[in-house]
């Protein structure tokens, strides 16, 4: 299996870039910050709508989980500071068997679970205000003179 | 750990990047190059770049396909061409967000980002996982 970033470099030679016409708005669930806007890359729409490059999401979420329970063993920050993936065996994402292709609206799925953190989408259908909404680039505003105050309507 | 440093970068009009030339010492293995059009940032060029992030006024990070090796690796970030961050540490930089692996530049300083409409900006990040 070849390592996802030659994959990648392959699929951008290659593929035209999907400009999506899909945004996600979210707020993290512990933060009063303004709603931040997840923006999907044009490179990645391709790959991931072309199939065969990107690996299963679930390997994404089990090198995170890894990544995490070590950080949580480390005494310190000075200890945290020294993670690297050979500290935990590697990386899995990289060899992983690729997926085959998605349709845009599933590959936004794909990202929002990839990209955004657990608190914003794990069980967020329980959540008693919506952590995130799939808007369309168009609803996203031009006038950013009261960017820091954007929150998601209830 | 690749050092990265700008030696010649960009040729623009207006708002719009007409080419982009660029010579990185070291070896880059991820690119972003994030525009502001009408105000919004949106992925122009990129390499092992899955998404960006529009976190506020000044603050837009960059989600990586792939994990990088460690939290400590090279930084490059420019707005406009000119280089803002040099061959950076970005974990310094980001006083220890350990836990941004997969999306390492969400706290890049307000600073080395582009917010005008008519600025860009753009990253690379040396090793990989």
């Amino acid at each position: 299996m070849t390592h996802l970033f030659e994959r990648l470099m392959a699929a951008a030679e290659v593929l035209e870039p999907v400009q999506s016409q899909y945004r996600v708005l979210f707020e993290l669930p512990d933060n009063d910050g303004p709603a931040g806007i997840l923006i999907p890359d044009p490179n990645w729409m391709a790959a991931a709508m072309a199939g065969g490059v990107l690996p299963p999401i679930n390997t994404y979420l089990s090198d995170l989980s890894r990544m995490y329970a070590w950080l949580a063993a480390q005494p310190d920050d000075e200890e945290r500071m020294k993670f690297s993936w050979d500290k935990i065996g590697g990386a899995t994402h990289p060899y992983a068997e690729p997926i085959g292709p998605m349709t845009e609206e599933q590959a936004i799925e794909y990202l929002i679970q990839k990209d955004l953190p657990l608190s914003v989408w794990a069980d967020h259908e329980k959540a008693n205000r919506p952590r995130f909404k799939i808007i369309r680039t168009e609803m996203v505003p031009t006038d950013r003179n009261f960017r820091n105050a954007w929150r998601i309507a209830a | 750990m690749s050092r990265l440093e700008a030696e010649t970068l960009a040729n623009i009009a207006g708002s719009r990047v007409i080419s982009m030339e660029m010579n990185v010492r070291g070896t880059p293995k991820c690119h972003g190059l994030i525009q502001y059009t009408a105000g919004t940032p949106s992925s122009l060029l990129s390499n092992n770049v899955s998404s960006l992030t529009d976190i506020g006024t000044g603050v837009c990070g960059v989600n990586l396909t792939l994990a990088m090796t460690s939290s400590n690796f090279p930084a490059l970030v420019t707005v406009n061409g000119s280089a803002v961050l040099n061959n950076l540490d970005v974990e310094t930089r980001n006083g220890g967000v350990v836990t941004a692996l997969f999306y390492p530049l969400r706290c890049l300083s307000p600073a080395g980002v582009a917010t005008d409409p008519n600025q860009f900006s753009h990253m690379a990040l040396g090793d990989l996982a």
